[in-house]
């Protein structure tokens, strides 16, 4: 797996401040990156940072890593869930810092970052 | 609306481990045992639509296809649309081509090598696929099995269940189903114990939750009704179908009510001017049980949460009250990706599933969904040539 830190996402993830692309014409953020909105097709993106809070949409707790990257296999049990965020896009991410028994969903979460062997990566902590 | 197709041959190959056998040779084995099974020379076929093995891929797989078997049609399309809705779409693009009178004849096909070909490190048939979207997903330690997950975890907490009422029944009834069936992988009895006992792989799926992969194949001829009518063979007729592409990604699916399985189900029922409650039989693509819940739910057959119960009372049995996969399903006849499903339908309206037979079998649904649930389908086929 490599991750292509080119990418404006990717340099915002970098710099500990995720940015995502709203779109100027209907005012919609979406997710995951895409060049035009996926909504309306407009080019008109504006790259904003995002509050950085959301919600435990759905989450699994891995204990066997099948199929998953190589370096997951020692991670087990780990939590990878989908997160809504406030700004109205849902995105997956590992909750961490908490029992993997703990997490809920409708749970509150807010972004953090940890490197990982590829770099730098978005996780989500319990919120407060 | 053309004068109409119907199916009248099926060929399977043995399930399990083919550690010597390339993809495109099972998938030329069904294909001639679906031609056998319709008594039609194979120089009568104008028309292949098959679909190429993810573990082996190929470019141009028809013409392998056509190659391989000395057949010489008028043309050779590949349909890679997603698990059983590919099979649902060959049978549509084969109806269409001869309405239109581009061809008379077709063999549709699809067969793969997953549990002996896989390269070192992949799983399922996840080996050559990619989403276009690793980088927002596979960092995370996702996986197929991830995502069925938490889809899985979503329809668990929408209706308040807990995965032993929501899915061991079901688990439970794909075993029994195997076990009455001689080409299936999976045959040793299972108990709730046995599901309990079961380890965990992606909460809230346990191993007996997920299907394995198996090696094998499936083919099936479609003809004209004007060549079925010159055939020594016991047709089954299309009756309708719909279907509904949403998304690829688990991170972009729709909430489970607005999955696009409710709408294809809709769209095949309003075709063929039938309702749920006309159906014989059905077959779901079961990549996981959970699958099954989604799917006999959204098309009607249960209110939304109930599949479980439904099938702890053993609703979904052969001899119950709307049979599910009587031949054991991907979860326990083995992932062949769901070819196989559409061969039981047949085998089923045709009255030769021998212990397994659904009494009285006159209309069978066919649903399916490619990835997770990304795009959804629904086929309704019918005995005789109606």
């Amino acid at each position: 797996m490599t991750v292509d830190r080119t990418g404006r996402f990717w340099r915002s993830i970098d710099r500990r401040a995720m940015e995502l692309p709203r779109c100027g014409a209907c005012g919609r953020f979406h997710f995951y990156p895409r060049p035009v909105c996926p909504e309306c097709w407009s080019d008109d993106l504006d790259w904003r940072p995002v509050s950085g809070r959301g919600t435990v949409w759905s989450y699994t707790v891995v204990r066997f890593a099948h199929g998953a990257h190589e370096g997951w296999k020692t991670r087990v049990p780990y939590v990878v869930a989908l997160i809504e965020l406030e700004e109205g896009v849902r995105m997956m991410g590992n909750v961490v810092d908490c029992p993997v028994e703990a997490v809920r969903s409708g749970m509150a979460v807010e972004l953090d970052y940890r490197e990982y062997e590829d770099g730098l990566i978005p996780v989500f902590v319990p919120a407060g | 609306m053309g004068e109409g197709a119907v199916i009248v041959g099926i060929g399977e190959t043995k399930v399990g481990k083919h550690p010597r056998r390339s993809a495109l040779d099972l998938q030329c084995e069904a294909v001639r045992e679906a031609l056998a099974d319709a008594r039609i020379e194979k120089s009568r076929v104008d028309g292949v639509y098959a679909l190429g093995s993810y573990i082996q891929p190929m470019q141009l797989h028809g013409l392998s296809v056509i190659e391989y078997l000395g057949l010489k049609p008028r043309l050779a399309e590949i349909v890679d649309v997603g698990g059983t809705v590919a099979f649902i779409a060959m049978i549509q693009n084969a109806m269409a081509a001869i309405d239109a009178g581009r061809l008379e004849i077709a063999v549709c096909v699809y067969g793969d090598n997953a549990a002996t070909h896989r390269a070192p490190g992949t799983h399922g048939y996840v080996a050559q696929m990619k989403t276009g979207a690793e980088e927002f997903e596979e960092i995370f330690g996702s996986s197929l099995v991830v995502s069925y997950a938490l889809l899985a975890r979503r329809y668990l907490d929408l209706y308040g269940l807990e995965p032993e009422e929501a899915f061991a029944p079901i688990a439970l009834t794909m075993r029994r189903h195997a076990m009455l069936n001689d080409n299936a992988a999976y045959r040793k009895p299972i108990r709730l114990e046995d599901y309990r006992a079961s380890p965990w792989i992606a909460e809230p799926f346990r191993r007996l939750d997920c299907s394995p992969v198996v090696d094998g194949a499936g083919a099936f001829a479609i003809v004209s009704r004007r060549v079925a009518r010159g055939l020594d063979a016991t047709p089954v007729s299309y009756l309708g179908a719909g279907s509904r592409a949403t998304h690829k990604i688990v991170s972009l699916t729709p909430d489970i009510p607005e999955l696009g399985m409710a709408d294809a189900g809709r769209r095949a029922f309003a075709e063929a001017g039938l309702s749920p409650q006309d159906v014989d039989l059905l077959t779901v693509h079961d990549g996981f049980t959970a699958s099954i819940s989604i799917t006999v739910e959204a098309l009607g057959f249960c209110g939304p949460g109930e599949c479980g119960r439904f099938a702890s009372e053993g609703g979904l049995g052969f001899d119950g009250a709307l049979p599910v996969n009587p031949h054991g399903g991907l979860l326990s006849q083995g992932h062949v990706g769901g070819m196989l499903h559409v061969l039981e339908a047949v085998r089923q309206l045709r009255g030769d599933a021998g212990p397994r037979q659904v009494k009285d079998a006159e209309v069978a649904a066919i649903s399916g969904n490619g990835n997770i649930f990304s795009i959804c389908g629904a086929m309704l086929l019918g005995k005789g040539l109606l």
